[in-house]
């Protein structure tokens, strides 16, 4: 561990907390931005939240351009008529407020203003972007997806991964959060708690680890909260307290799937969703026992236990028992979850609705995504859709 | 283009004013201080002659200036920083960063562990000022208020707590 050798690149300024908006100003102006351009969509403009961002720049003598259709059709057609409108406006300067299509659309204009509308299409792929971008702000203001703060933008046929999309400033700022439906909280607490766990288990990098770990400390204390208060049956949240601690849990999963590339659950995950009801999060997390039980079998596994259930606990288990106490954690969380949901969250991959067909395509898309074996695959999925440990298999 | 607005925020006019008025208080008790207090005293004979600093909003104020000339007196220099040369500018990130310190909600070591006050200027003679700020602000508050603006309540002798408490306030009223 002493001589492993690591990178690891973040190049975001967090800002999380109580007037955590009110250092906007200062933080744009010391990036000598003087006109920023908030992008954002008609539901969170409608939710009230932008006062608060106009109430931040009150006194800086910062003029501020709000544009609030961010919608997921005809984003290409946006994107042009946006590139004209911060050309002929003389912004100098993004704010992403909203989810995961405003900062999508935001990264990828972001590259035409900066570099010109031919990098459009010069810039797509991995690393085509070659130097800094203009200042890039993002305000999460409920949902979030992790894809936000990190280094991939996707808008149609155009994805684009480059280091420099990551964006300058994320603030979460708890005034900034509208509720959100049970089931979206849900699955947010879920992929964001499977992408840093098993970046924590997979990977040497103690910054990787540093920051899962944090991460995974906020959603085991924001979780308890999820479960207790928002009983399902209620569609919108009653309480909101939790949904900044998931926001930051999701920033800085973002920092994570940007320099961890291996991550399985994720890709796997995604498949999975687009072949059943369940959503992504919770699909990453059924399978994700069975991924770390195939993982992590020759590794030093007991120290994921250590974020899960901190240091008192994990001192009080024998280093034999910890990664046995770790899959417990994860499938008792689910668990919970489809409990207190009354079997609307599933605890497998065949409650989740993916028939037995589908998991042929899904291992062959898989395989030439990842170094793990096709029959490796086929067993960890065979056995999430049934709820089967492996080690029973 | 639809669904684009133009806003040029406001301003914080009540805040302001009540944030001037106690920057003016403040900054006439610093210099009271100096006169009739040895700790601030000392704290000030440590700084260069001639050392001015400010202490504000970002960007647009209020602000309060103060400085010590070469004669080492101590003096309230008003709430411009332009007309000034300033040895070091203390600023909060925001006008509402500043009415939090200044309502007391957030003392000055949590708005310095927020990362809401920034300096242009000597780190030890930053540290000076926010000794010196301490020291005036317990003279100024009761002792209820005085516990949520600092990090700890000092123990002073009888006097320091009637007397010269007396005095600096009547300085800092009387102004001189």
């Amino acid at each position: 561990m002493e001589n492993s050798s690591f990178e690891y690149l973040c190049r975001t300024k967090t800002g999380f907390g109580k007037n955590a908006l009110d250092h906007l100003p200062s933080d744009l102006s010391a990036m000598d931005a003087k006109k920023p351009f908030v992008i954002t969509s008609k539901a969170v403009a409608q939710s009230g939240v932008t006062a608060h961002l106009i109430d931040a720049f009150k006194e800086s003598g910062i003029i501020l351009g709000i544009w609030d259709n961010a919608l997921n059709d005809n984003l290409v057609d946006t994107l042009r008529d946006l590139t004209d409108l911060y050309n002929n406006k003389g912004f100098d300067a993004i704010i992403a407020l909203g989810g995961g299509v405003v900062a999508d659309l935001s990264k990828i204009l972001n590259i035409i203003v900066s570099k010109g509308p031919h990098a459009l299409k010069e810039c797509k792929g991995t690393d085509n972007i070659d130097a800094p971008l203009k200042p890039l702000v993002y305000i999460p203001s409920g949902i979030c997806t992790g894809r936000e703060t990190s280094r991939y933008a996707c808008v149609a046929e155009y994805a684009y991964d480059s280091q420099f999309l990551m964006p300058d400033i994320a603030v979460i700022d708890p005034r900034m959060f509208s509720k959100a439906p049970w089931e979206d909280m849900v699955n947010e607490a879920l992929r964001s708690f499977t992408n840093c766990l098993e970046s924590y288990a997979k990977e040497d990098n103690p910054l990787i680890r540093s920051y899962a770990y944090t991460a995974l400390g906020v959603i085991m204390e924001a979780l308890p909260n999820i479960m207790e208060s928002d009983l399902p049956n209620n569609n919108q949240s009653q309480d909101q307290e939790h949904l900044p601690l998931l926001a930051k849990a999701s920033v800085i999963n973002g920092y994570l799937i940007s320099n961890c590339d291996t991550l399985v659950c994720r890709p796997l995950g995604k498949m999975i969703s687009e072949k059943c009801s369940a959503p992504e999060g919770v699909c990453m997390a059924i399978i994700l026992p069975y991924v770390l039980e195939f993982l992590c079998k020759d590794r030093e596994t007991g120290r994921i236990l250590l974020p899960l259930a901190g240091i008192e606990r994990y001192c009080a288990i024998p280093d034999t028992q910890r990664f046995g106490k770790v899959l417990f954690i994860i499938r008792e969380i689910i668990n919970d979850f489809f409990r207190i949901s009354n079997g609307r969250v599933p605890r497998t991959l065949e409650e989740a609705g993916l028939k037995q067909e589908d998991l042929a395509g899904i291992v062959e898309s898989m395989s030439k995504r990842t170094d793990i074996e096709s029959k490796a695959l086929a067993l960890i999925l065979d056995n999430a859709m049934s709820g089967r440990s492996m080690t029973s298999s | 283009m639809e669904h684009f607005v133009e806003i040029k925020p406001g301003r914080k006019l009540l805040k302001r004013i009540f944030l001037s008025i106690n920057l003016w208080f403040v900054g006439k008790a610093i210099q009271a201080a100096a006169k009739v207090d040895d700790e601030v005293k000392q704290e000030f004979d440590a700084l260069p002659d001639g050392f001015t600093f400010s202490l504000g909003a970002f960007p647009n104020g209020p602000y309060m200036v103060v400085g010590k000339n070469e004669k080492g007196v101590v003096k309230y220099m008003g709430s411009k920083i332009d007309t000034v040369r300033l040895d070091m500018k203390m600023s909060l990130k925001s006008i509402e960063c500043l009415f939090l310190l200044f309502t007391f909600q957030e003392s000055t070591p949590v708005a310095n562990s927020m990362d809401r006050l920034y300096v242009d200027g000597d780190i030890p003679h930053a540290c000076s000022i926010v000794r010196i700020m301490d020291i005036v602000q317990v003279y100024l508050l009761p002792k209820f208020i005085a516990k949520l603006a600092i990090k700890r309540y000092p123990k002073w002798s009888l006097k320091r707590h009637t007397w010269n408490r007396l005095m600096v306030n009547l300085r800092a009223i009387a102004g001189f």
